[in-house]
């Protein structure tokens, strides 16, 4: 059996620990944070030239030492008075050298100096405590760290900045408002009339429905995969290095080059997707080729878009691929390759983008497409949501529409206060057993 | 008997006899108790200062929540009621409110009889003065003589005597109700134990002569037809027990809101004077004339005092201004051009304690043993004191008699635990008053439903006598036996059905259950019963024709909200399986990693019971509540995987 008592060490001490993930780099920030009033105190025994009146916000350039004062690093420290700072407390920040032995130097010599070594999760674990983040934006500040682009960073950081607590409480409150007029009909019948609710009604399920257009995300996310198929020799490989921007697969002249599906991970207008090369489909001559077909034919089956090429230097594109079309459901943009080779023709099929890899034309084009393809309805400023958001956001959705529809104006109040509910299980404001199950798999709490 | 006279000690001494302290008193000697309940004097027991009426909405259901845990409120309201209504009649079920008018002198003189005759139970007249705590125990009180009682617990049910300042325009004078001095000592004795107190002011509106009122320029309003009890008990009785009478409408005119705003700056409320705090739900008419500027009128309602005194109160029209403007103004209403006022509209200010300072048991968090009731913890209302009174006096009998159970009634379980958790847990600025919005699950907390909700909480601490309860507790068995046979039983289109629901005006084309036929709006379940009871088995037929007319409509409303009841039911699950988790006594939120020392300190002043106490308290962030929550689990889990 565990403690039952939590460790008292918990409230009071000071934590350090890098910021920034390990390895080389030009720089490396180590972060301390702790109690008002306690930070500091560790931090100069790590840097006694330190002023006394240090400013909050100030960069300055001081010597970090060890115990026994010998220099380990030249750095600049920043000190963020609580509560205005990312925990909540006082932090400090040590901009050293990046190099993972200056890094666990000062580590070392931050412990020696009374700091105590983070848990994992324990900054974002005080900022939630203090009130810096509700939990919606400790999810956004999860998912911002592990995004691997910049469209998906830029919708996290509406999560992680507050933008969809905000639009969450912008809805809440005009439930609220609904909910007030509702309540007051029936507790002052005398004196107050029963409220035309019609008006607010849609100015609620408005902001939802704007909300839900929002583009779920998941921490872990499977990011999209694009499948590039074709004849061989139609020039997938070409298309292949020139959409990656790197000549990573092996172009040669000859058909049948590509054996195997090459796999590797590209940014198109700031999306992170996977994008796989494939053997080219034909009757197979051996035995490799026909493995290297199916992987091709499984790859197609399985993306979300796929790229078919047709070789434009063969009169009409040459024959359809032969073969099972195993990529049936899948999107799909018909790529007409090699128009350095044929100029100004119409493409010889219809829709067929035009693309030379040697000019580069038409890339732009189809990137423009693939983005389009992969991103369906496109809204301004959107931000993502997580599955329980949106779960949540339709049960509200649900409730407000069973409220309108509602004859007694108690069950209608009922109604709203399940809104509400569901509402408060985003920001954590109402506390459920679900609500927990998702905070221990995300943030390491309480274990 | 005189307080220096009392030889023998007490287990509970319950200081004040107003509406809190009579249910305090009688629940504490209920649970075989040696009590005391101690009034400045005897014959003030039991008195309505204010409105003569009990109930109203959510008033009414904390009515029927007080008397199905054994209280007497309800069953002296029926005795001494002189006109029923159900308000909200054409409502669902959960926000009805059942309201009488009182025969004032006869309520106070029943209950005091009731008072009286209770066993374990005895009534001495003296001012309490001081409190006797040994070592941070309540062991005594101390009376106006200087005789100590001792006791093993004792409840403050002041109401609004302690320090009690009236005001009439800019008179004003010591006194906790028109003409009965004010409790000063008791107070001063609170302060100097540390406690925390506010101030608080309500008012009450002029009385005048009924003969000097008329009538025929007023507009009537009558009670309902069929009146409806408040007491199970009534039952039994001859019920209503006392001629049923009227009450009148008027409205205020635009002359008389002139009168008022140019009165003003005689208004105590106005000139700062009154510092207390007065309620927002029941303001006072110089209130509602500066904040509704644009009404044209306000509601008055005329209402007897009782059928033997010639007393009429002006519901609406309380004020704190000179009595010859609150002749004026009285006189500027129709049908009140003559009207003889018999005693002004008068403003109290009174000391309460800040019930922050009390656990859900109303015992004190510093001073155990310490028990606080009714206006005296920040309340208004008879309805409201008379609950608390009830929570406090069977807590405090608990502590008395040693035992380490305690009496807490949930927000989903009861009105007055709403108004309980709201009190202790975030406190009021102004007298507070039960509505039912208060109630996040009103529609579990109709008036219909509290046997089945509480009278078997009432049976487990001795509140109500076994036999009473299995009596009580069988009739809503037959409901549900009622209910069960009526969904189980599907009629068929056939020939004879139809032809027999054609008869009766109800048109039937699909497979449907009783329950099912029940729910449909046009149908009226008291001209299908006969009907009905021929397609059940003969038992259940018995029980269908059982039913009293009471119970019949409960047959229809329960079946009718089945569907919302459950899926209340289910989010109180969902949501209440959170809430509801304990926090142990003595919880180290100073060990909790990221939990923040202002968090810390509040959640460590207020003690929380429960999770969904501390996501209550003001200034407590929800994501400090789920560091919280997340300890409580991950630890229930370690316990629980050994």
């Amino acid at each position: 059996m565990g403690r039952l008592v939590p460790d008292a060490a918990g409230l009071g001490d000071v934590i350090v620990a890098p910021a920034t993930p390990p390895g080389t780099s030009a720089l490396a920030v180590v972060r301390f944070s702790g109690p008002h009033g306690t930070t500091l105190p560790v931090v100069r025994r790590l840097a006694p030239d330190l002023p006394d009146g240090l400013l909050p916000r100030e960069a300055r350039l001081t010597e970090v030492v060890d115990a026994r004062g010998a220099l380990l690093d030249r750095a600049i420290l920043l000190f963020f008075e609580g509560p205005r700072s990312s925990t909540g407390e006082d932090v400090v920040e040590i901009h050293c050298h990046g190099s993972p032995a200056v890094v666990r130097a000062v580590i070392d010599a931050a412990v020696a100096a009374g700091a105590r070594p983070a848990r994992k999760g324990e900054f974002t674990r005080r900022a939630l405590g203090n009130g810096k983040l509700d939990l919606v934006e400790a999810e956004g500040v999860a998912l911002l760290c592990s995004s691997e682009s910049r469209a998906r960073a830029g919708r996290a950081i509406g999560m992680a900045s507050g933008l969809l607590s905000r639009q969450v409480g912008e809805i809440r409150s005009a439930v609220l408002d609904l909910l007030a007029e509702t309540e007051a009909a029936l507790d002052f019948p005398d004196d107050v009339p029963i409220a035309a609710p019609e008006r607010r009604t849609e100015e609620i399920l408005g902001l939802l429905s704007r909300l839900l257009a929002g583009r779920l995300v998941q921490t872990g996310e499977r990011i999209p995969t694009v499948a590039i198929v074709g004849r061989p020799n139609a020039g997938k490989s070409s298309l292949f290095n020139a959409l990656l921007g790197a000549d990573r697969a092996i172009v040669t002249a000859e058909p049948g080059t590509t054996r195997d599906v090459i796999g590797e991970t590209a940014e198109i207008r700031g999306e992170a997707l996977r994008l796989y090369d494939t053997a080219g489909i034909r009757p197979a001559r051996s035995e490799a080729e026909r493995l290297g077909v199916e992987a091709a034919e499984r790859a197609a089956e399985s993306a979300d878009l796929v790229l078919e090429v047709i070789d434009g230097a063969v009169d009409g594109g040459g024959p359809e691929p032969e073969g099972p079309r195993a990529d049936r459901g899948s999107r799909r943009i018909v790529v007409e390759s090699k128009r350095d080779l044929w100029g100004d023709r119409r493409p010889a099929r219809e829709g067929a983008l035009a693309v030379s890899v040697v000019s580069g034309d038409g890339l732009g084009d189809l990137r423009d497409e693939i983005e389009r393809a992969l991103s369906g309805v496109e809204t301004e400023g959107e931000v993502a949501l997580l599955e329980r958001h949106r779960r949540a956001l339709l049960e509200t959705d649900l409730a407000v529409r069973e409220a309108a529809g509602r004859s007694e104006p108690e069950l209608a109040a009922a109604d709203l206060r399940r809104a509400l509910t569901a509402l408060g299980e985003i920001t954590g404001e109402t506390a459920t057993e679900e609500l927990l199950d998702r905070i221990f798999a995300g943030f390491c709490l309480g274990k | 008997m005189r307080a220096s006279e009392m030889t023998g000690d007490f287990d509970v001494v319950v200081i004040g006899g107003g509406h809190a302290g009579c249910e305090a008193a009688l629940a504490a000697s209920r649970l075989g108790r040696a009590t005391l309940l101690l009034t400045s004097d005897p014959g003030t027991i039991a008195r309505m200062s204010c409105n003569p009426a009990i109930g109203g909405l959510a008033k009414g259901q904390a009515v029927r929540e007080i008397d199905a845990l054994g209280g007497w409120m309800g069953l002296v309201a029926d005795r001494t009621g002189i006109q029923f209504k159900v308000l909200n009649a054409s409502r669902g079920p959960a926000v009805r409110g059942l309201r009488c008018q009182s025969d004032k002198a006869l309520y106070s003189s029943e209950m005091a009889r009731i008072v009286g005759a209770a066993d374990h139970l005895r009534v001495a007249g003296a001012n309490a003065v001081g409190l006797v705590v040994e070592r941070g125990r309540l062991v005594g009180v101390r009376t106006g003589d200087g005789s100590v009682i001792s006791c093993g617990a004792a409840v403050v049910a002041g109401g609004t005597f302690l320090r009690g300042l009236i005001h009439v325009g800019d008179r004003r004078r010591e006194a906790g109700r028109w003409e009965e001095p004010a409790a000063q000592a008791l107070s001063t004795a609170l302060v100097e134990l540390g406690f925390r107190l506010a101030r608080m002011k309500t008012g009450t509106p002029p009385r005048v002569a009924s003969a000097s009122v008329d009538r025929a320029a007023m507009a009537r309003a009558c009670g309902d037809p069929t009146p409806t009890p408040f007491s199970f008990r009534s039952r039994g009785e001859r019920f209503p027990a006392l001629r049923q009478v009227d009450c009148w409408v008027t409205y205020t005119t635009r002359g008389v809101h002139e009168l008022i705003r140019e009165a003003l700056p005689l208004s105590p409320l106005y000139s700062g004077r009154i510092v207390g705090r007065g309620p927002r739900y029941c303001p006072s008419i110089e209130d509602k004339v500066v904040r509704f500027a644009d009404r044209e009128r306000h509601q008055i309602f005329v209402e007897p005092e009782g059928l033997s005194t010639d007393w009429l109160y002006l519901n609406g029209l309380s004020m704190s201004l000179p009595e010859e403007k609150q002749r004026e103004i009285v006189r500027g209403i129709p049908g009140l051009e003559r009207a003889v006022i018999l005693r002004p509209a008068y403003a109290v200010e009174y000391d309460v304690i800040r019930a922050e300072q009390l656990r859900v048991t109303l015992e004190s968090r510093d001073v155990p043993g310490l028990f606080f009731a009714g206006q005296v913890n920040g309340t208004s209302g008879y309805e409201e004191a008379a609950g608390q009174g009830l929570v406090a006096g069977t807590n405090a009998a608990l502590v008395a008699a040693g035992r380490e159970q305690e009496f807490v009634l949930g927000r989903e379980e009861a009105y007055l635990g709403v108004m309980i958790d709201d009190l202790v847990t975030l406190g009021t600025d102004e007298p507070y008053r039960l509505l039912s919005s208060r109630a996040e699950h009103r529609l579990l907390l109709g008036a219909d439903s509290a046997y089945a909700r509480l009278t078997p909480r009432a049976a487990a601490v001795g509140l109500i006598p076994p036999r009473e309860a299995d009596r009580l507790l069988e009739r809503e068995a037959r409901l549900e036996r009622v209910k069960e046979s009526f969904r189980g039983t599907r009629l068929t289109p056939g020939k004879r059905t139809q032809e027999a629901l054609e008869a009766l005006g109800i048109p039937l084309v699909e497979q449907i259950s009783l329950a099912g036929l029940v729910r449909r709006p046009e149908v009226v379940v008291e001209e299908i019963r006969e009907w009905a009871a021929g397609l059940l088995s003969p038992p259940e037929a018995g029980e269908l024709l059982l039913l009293d007319p009471g119970t019949l409509a409960r047959l229809r409303d329960e079946l009718r909200y089945e569907g919302v009841l459950r899926r209340e039911r289910e989010i109180i699950d969902r949501v209440s399986r959170a809430e509801s988790k304990r926090i142990p006594d003595g919880f180290a939120y100073r060990g909790l990693p990221g939990l923040s020392l202002e968090a810390v300190e509040k959640l460590e002043r207020h003690r929380p019971r429960t999770l969904g106490q501390a996501s209550r308290i003001p200034g407590v962030p929800a994501s400090a509540v789920t560091l919280v929550l997340a300890h409580l689990v991950s630890r229930g889990k370690r316990t629980a995987g050994g």
